[in-house]
């Protein structure tokens, strides 16, 4: 075993034997329980944890979160305090998720059942304690208090989940990994929301009594969130075309296979060293997709051409302009557009006042990967030239917290691009570090 | 002249006699005027939200307010006729809404008919399924979660048959395509039933408290609703740009894969085709000229290509993309002829790819060459069965006789 596997090993059993512990204690001290109730809210809940969606901004990702805090609210005003053992069993259940069973993968899975287990435990007996009684109350007052004490649930829900994990991944993978989970804070606005939306559900079923409204609810969170699978997929597909086609268009020139990949990568790691926002990240990582789109307009000729005429370059940059115009006219490339500069061949072109952080890390990006490959006229810098040769540029083109940054990131993740031994290639003065 | 007053009359009287019958009927009945009447506004009012929707059709809360009718309107027992009353009222505003937002008069009222009559369908199944269902199984609302599930079903269904019937009048567009584009909506239609009818089983209990309580769930699905067609429709947009960067290169014709997706996605509606491969149509025209970029190469200029060529560089370039696949493979095969000379057309050749074939033939013909829309048509028929599907040339005819303007 490898002392990561044994990490893993160690953390899975402790969190694993807390949860069955509480099971088991909730389990022992359980009078009667609506199982019916329990498998319709149970059923749902899995189907939407199986079926989870990957969506930036995280206020509709919840749905399971507020099935399960409906599901609380009910059992703790209309089925007797029962909330902690429901909710801890429903979340027993949710950690099966298909691309750990696909993968073979043991310790996600086992991981997340203990904190789910836990967090949701917790939750379930602060509603059991709060809400113990108040079926007798007014209609107002009793939706009031059931909704604060959901969004209160949730929010402690949500804290425990986000406490296991972060001392998981610490623990297991040392201080290094912990980045992609430092947005969570994001998180905590929207699940208030769905906590106060779960207590109302809960509170109005408790008048209503009958289990038939329950199917409704449940029917229409299903249809949601299934149309909110099939945006994210869409998504995805919608991304991948484009990728697919710069790589495809790419192809046909040998010297820059592969540089728009390698851009949207370094200007990811650059914006994640700047602790960019997933929203933030993907409006780059598309605007790295299509900043090379312009060439394509342009004749092959004058691209492999070391000097071009004034003429020449006048041609080049009508047709990147063309291109531009029409991704413009995309509602969702306009931002994008111009943060790319997709017409942006030459200094002649940069204009300062129109300069962004973000249109600053395409160009670092573009041109850090220009100038430690090698092109038809010259050969590849290694990564210390190219990193002087950015900060040499007095156009102001590359902010310097944007080079450090990327310089920062290099380090961490050890990678060196460019020539291994320095040469004296340096990039013509204009067009080089773009045109590649 | 004498026909146009003819029909005014008409109208009015229509909606007269809508207007009297329903305040008769509502007014002999148990029901509250004054619930009666905020429940004709909320039909009204509810017409003009809806949620984002995969066809043409129209969807709007007006049906979950309608769904929630017959419980809200039951306190001494269902009266059918008062309900359905009741709703008639609503679609007189709901015509009116209608008339505002598109101007006209017929298809306002087909429409507010529509809806009527699909609720029409709803209230009776609905009754009938609550007076065959025992009333044991009344305390946890089962009897009204079937009723409304059975009633929901006929509503569906009396409305996509209506609207098929009544969406292909002008002869275009095939009823078949229309329907089953109805059906992609089930989801859409489902969550606005299911809403009116938790309002509807809230209502009794808690009051008006049962408006936020059924609008959050809605409202949750509204927004996927929305956000799904968005992305559908920037997906679209995205690659309708990319189709064009051959053409500000200077490498095709200038709006030739706009102008073929127009043409060949009227010929796929007129032919019947299901709305999953006018999708793929119009995606097919839009990206089957990508392979013109490839003449942007000196050395491909140089050693010459075919149309084979062109076609096959496409499908490479599209098939970059996973999502693709099916599309790429189209446009792979667009080059192909219907038939040679002797031999049976070949099977594995997909309607797509022929109509994209046929409408992209076209628009050369007509904007490439200049000729004229009779020219153009000549020059295909000549074409009929061996080089071009003649179906496929036949739907064009239809196409461009009912007046689809292709912008030039």
């Amino acid at each position: 075993m490898t002392p990561l596997v044994k990490r893993q090993a160690r953390i899975a059993a402790v969190y694993a034997v807390v949860a069955l512990v509480c099971l088991g204690i909730l389990i022992v001290r359980a009078g009667s329980f609506p199982f019916f109730t329990w498998l319709l809210f149970t059923v749902v809940f899995v189907a939407l944890e199986f079926n989870a969606v990957e969506v930036n901004d995280r206020m509709l990702q919840s749905s399971g979160l507020m099935v399960l805090l409906t599901a609380g609210t009910v059992f703790a005003i209309s089925y007797e305090t029962t909330a902690a053992l429901g909710m801890a069993s429903m979340a027993a259940l949710g950690p099966l998720v298909p691309a750990d069973i696909r993968e073979r993968r043991w310790f996600q899975p086992v991981a997340n059942f203990g904190q789910m287990v836990v967090s949701a435990t917790v939750a379930g007996l602060l509603l059991d304690w709060w809400l113990a009684g108040s079926d007798t109350l007014e209609l107002p007052g009793l939706l009031l208090r059931v909704s604060l004490a959901g969004a209160v649930a949730s929010l402690v829900y949500t804290g425990m989940n986000i406490v296991m994990v972060r001392y998981a991944v610490r623990y297991v993978y040392g201080d290094r990994t912990l980045l992609p989970w430092s947005g969570l804070h994001i998180l905590l606005p929207s699940q208030v929301v769905m906590g106060l939306v779960g207590g109302l559900l809960g509170a109005a079923f408790n008048e209503v009594q009958k289990t038939a409204v329950i199917v409704l609810i449940l029917i229409v969170y299903m249809i949601a969130h299934l149309s909110l699978f099939s945006y994210s997929q869409l998504r995805e597909a919608h991304q991948a075309a484009l990728r697919g086609f710069v790589k495809a268009l790419e192809a046909r020139d040998l010297y820059t296979r592969g540089h728009t990949e390698r851009v949207a990568y370094f200007a990811q790691l650059i914006g994640e060293e700047l602790h960019f926002t997933g929203t933030q990240l993907e409006r780059l990582r598309w605007a790295c997709l299509i900043h090379d789109l312009g060439k394509l307009a342009i004749p092959g000729e004058l691209l492999s051409k070391p000097q071009l005429t004034a003429e020449e370059f006048d041609q080049m940059r009508q047709a990147a302009r063309k291109v531009e115009a029409i991704l413009a006219e995309v509602d969702f490339l306009r931002p994008m557009v111009s943060i790319a500069g997709v017409h942006y061949l030459d200094l002649e072109e940069f204009d300062a006042s129109n300069w962004s952080l973000e249109a600053s890390i395409v160009a670092t990006a573009d041109a850090f990967d220009a100038l430690t490959s090698t092109r038809r006229y010259r050969m590849a810098m290694s990564q210390q030239e190219a990193f002087q040769e950015l900060r040499s540029d007095s156009t102001g083109r590359f902010y310097p917290e944007v080079i450090d940054a990327l310089e920062r990131a290099l380090e961490r993740t050890g990678e060196v691009y460019g020539a291994t031994s320095p040469t004296r290639a340096r990039i013509q003065e204009g067009q080089g570090a773009r045109l590649g | 002249m004498a026909r146009r007053i003819i029909w005014r009359a008409v109208v009015a009287g229509s909606i007269a006699l809508a207007l009297a019958t329903s305040v008769l009927v509502v007014a002999g009945s148990e029901v509250p005027p004054i619930r009666a009447v905020l429940a004709a506004l909320a039909v009204g009012a509810g017409s003009m939200i809806p949620p984002a929707v995969s066809s043409r059709n129209r969807l709007t809360l007006a049906i979950a307010v309608g769904a929630a009718l017959p419980i809200v309107l039951a306190e001494g027992g269902l009266d059918v006729v008062a309900t359905m009353a009741v709703f008639l009222l609503g679609c007189v505003l709901l015509a009116a809404a209608e008339f505002v937002r598109r101007g006209s008069i017929r298809g306002a009222l087909v429409y507010a008919a529509r809806q009527f009559l699909g609720f029409s369908g709803f209230v009776c199944v609905f009754a009938a399924v609550r007076s065959l269902v025992p009333s044991s199984l009344g305390a946890s609302g089962w009897d009204e979660l079937g009723a409304f599930v059975a009633g929901g079903l006929a509503w569906i269904a009396v409305d996509i048959a209506l609207w098929s019937a009544t969406a292909s009048t002008d002869g275009r567009i095939s009823p078949r395509f229309v329907a089953l584009s109805g059906l992609r909506d089930l989801n859409v239609f489902i969550t606005l039933i299911a809403t009116g009818g938790l309002f509807g089983m809230m209502y009794g209990a808690i009051g008006w408290w049962a408006l936020p309580v059924a609008l959050i769930p809605y409202s949750f699905a509204h927004g996927a609703f929305r956000r799904f067609q968005e992305t559908k429709s920037t997906y679209k947009q995205t690659i309708r740009a990319l189709a064009q960067i051959p053409e500000v290169a200077g490498l095709n014709l200038s709006g030739h894969s706009d102008r073929t997706a127009t043409l060949a996605v009227a010929m796929a509606e007129d032919m019947g085709l299901t709305p999953e491969e006018v999708e793929d149509v119009e995606f097919a025209a839009l990206m089957h000229d990508i392979g013109h970029i490839t003449l942007n190469d000196p050395t491909v200029a140089e050693h010459g290509w075919t149309r084979e060529d062109l076609a096959r560089w496409g499908a490479e370039i599209i098939a970059g993309a996973p999502s693709l696949d099916r599309i790429a493979a189209y446009v792979r095969r667009q080059y192909e002829p219907y038939r040679n000379p002797g031999e049976e057309s070949d099977p594995s050749v997909s309607m797509v790819s022929r109509i994209i074939k046929t409408a992209s033939a076209y628009d050369a013909h007509r904007m490439g060459e200049g000729l004229s829309q009779l020219e153009a048509l000549e020059r295909l028929h000549q074409g009929a069965a061996y080089e071009y599907d003649p179906e496929v040339v036949a739907s064009l005819r239809r196409v461009l006789d009912s007046g689809v303007t292709v912008n030039a």
